[in-house]
Formats: C-alpha cells, structure tokens, sequence
C-alpha cells in the first residue's frame, strides 16, 4: 500500500528513456534537410496509402482463388467425362494419342462389349472398312 | 517565465525577418526539439516513431508560424501540434492494423519490455506500463503534469481543456496508477 501512495515520488520523475548518441545534435539538420527538400521521400516509409495496399492484397488473394478454383475445376472436368464422351474427344482430334494410348485406354476400358465406341461414328467405320478391319479382331489381337 | 516569452518574441521577431527567417527558426528548433521530442516519446515510446513525428511537428511548425499570431505562447503552440500529430498517429496505428483500441497500448507495452533505449529499472518500466493502461487523454495530462511539471494554464492552452477539468483528470490518473500499484 505504502509503494502504491509512494510510487509518484521524484526519483520516478527522472527520465526512464534514452535517444542514440548524438540524435539532439543531427535533429536539427534532419529538420532544415527536411523543409529544403519537401518532396524528398524517406526510403523506408510506407509508399501506398494503406487502403490501396489492402486493395491490392484482396484482388490479389482473389485472383489466387479463383485461379485455383479454375485449376481444380478443370481436372474434374475430365476426370468426369464417361467414356463415351472421352472417345468422342479421341475421335474428333480434340484429345492427341498414338496408338498405342489409344490401345491401353481400349484395353483397359474393355468389358467385352465393345458398344460404348460409337460405329456410327463416320470417320471409324470407314477407317474399319478401308483397313479391312472390325473391331472383333482388333479385341480378339490384344487379348 | 516573463524572460522565456520575451525569449520568444525576439525568436519570432528573428523570424519574421526575411533576412534572418532560416536562422530565427533554427534558433526555435534547438530551444524547444528536445522538450518537444520527450512529450512525443512518452506518447508513442518507440524512438522511432518519435524521430518522425518530432519532425514533422517542425515542419508543420515552419509551414504555420508566418500566420502564428501570438494570441498563445510559441511553446504551447509548438505542444499543441506534437500531441496533435503524436494522437493522429497512434490513431492511424489502430486503424492500419485493424486491431481494437487496447492493442496498441498493450503493443507499446511489449516494446518497453524490449527496447534497449529505455534504461529504467523494474519500477520504472511498471510505472510506465501503468501509465499506458490510462485513458488517452489523462495520459497525456499525466505526462505533462508528472514528468513535464507544465502549469494547468498551460496545458489548456495546449489542449484546449479547462483547467478545473484538467486537475480532475490528473487526479483521476494518479489514482489509478496507485491502484495499479496496489495490485501488482
């Protein structure tokens, strides 16, 4: 209780900080330096008004997740397409695979039934036909 | 205190000379940069911030003095722009941060813990931790009454407060401090 009603004595008084050597003596030209060159920026001084720094954090953040939104979004895309749709894709010349792709995405797709590649498709019945070839024996040679 | 106003006429009148403006206000600086720098570090405690803000009060001071009338004292003028610039600062702060009003006294807290240029003992360093727990204003009325031992009537000039209002909120403070004090 006595430390409390005592603490406002005068050694407390007595200044508790410190400023680094010489600071009061280079203060003064700091000052003059300052009022003769107004437009001087100091390097270390926070150049944009906080409120377009923030601006910009948020756009930038936004575009990330929209970025990645995207990123994801695209390999659902086809990661989810049936078969079908995929062989589609091969058929027209969207999707580029040699052969031998073409084969392990038969092969490994493969149930016996061989329906889910279109035959109406023009472009592969008239290959099979050119090539003398059904796709009976094309499952028949890789099995 | 008679000598230091007529101290300050002269000052003013060195100044308001063309001739001799730079030289009068540089004569101001090196009277009142280091009374002004010590009322700006108590504010904001970091030398840092201080350095800047003296400055800026000087400059603001250059800018303004032409139209300084003398209607209050040059140093309670001079006061009236570093704590204006020291609370617009600490304003800032909380609003840069987006962080509640408490938080930057608990950071200037944490800084003292920290900083090699306060060199105060244990008491010391309580004390000003105590101070920093004061409302805003009566930590500044605080420091200028207990540290700066400035007069009442020149502290409302300096804020604007009167001076009935100024001794409740000293009062207030050194209240809270010993309680401050009783609890730890």
């Amino acid at each position: 209780m006595s430390m409390a009603k005592n603490i406002l004595n005068e050694e407390n008084k007595k200044n508790s900080f410190e400023v680094p050597v010489e600071y009061f003596d280079d203060l003064s030209l700091k000052i003059q330096n300052r009022i003769q060159n107004p437009n001087q920026v100091k390097a270390n001084k926070f150049v944009f008004k906080p409120i377009l720094a923030y601006s910009l954090g948020v756009v930038l953040i936004l575009v990330m997740i929209f970025g990645l939104y995207k990123f994801s979004n695209s390999d659902k895309s086809i990661i989810n397409l049936n078969n079908n749709e995929i062989s589609e894709l091969i058929l027209n010349g969207d999707i580029e695979l040699d052969d031998d792709q073409i084969t392990d995405f038969y092969l490994a797709n493969q149930t016996g039934d061989i329906s889910y590649i279109s035959t109406n498709q023009d472009g592969i019945y008239e290959y099979l036909n050119d090539e003398d070839l059904d796709e009976q024996s094309i499952y028949n040679e890789y099995n | 205190m008679a000598d230091e106003k007529n101290n300050d006429k002269e000052l003013l009148k060195i100044f308001h000379n063309p001739d001799s403006k730079n030289y009068g206000f540089s004569l101001i600086v090196n009277k009142y940069k280091q009374r002004i720098y010590w009322h700006i570090r108590r504010l904001v405690i970091t030398h840092e911030d201080s350095d800047d803000l003296v400055q800026n009060t000087f400059i603001k001071a250059w800018k303004s003095l032409d139209n300084f009338r003398e209607e209050s004292q040059l140093y309670t003028w001079l006061y009236r722009i570093a704590t204006n610039e020291a609370l617009t600062f600490l304003n800032k702060k909380r609003k840069r941060f987006f962080i509640p009003i408490n938080d930057v006294e608990k950071e200037l807290t944490n800084h003292i813990e920290t900083d090699s240029l306060f060199t105060g003992d244990e008491i010391q360093k309580k004390l000003q931790k105590a101070i920093l727990t004061l409302p805003e204003k009566q930590r500044i009325v605080f420091n200028m009454k207990y540290f700066e031992e400035m007069k009442y009537e020149d502290m409302e000039e300096v804020l604007g407060t009167s001076v009935g209002a100024l001794k409740a909120s000293y009062h207030h403070a050194v209240k809270k401090i010993e309680k401050y004090f009783e609890n730890i």
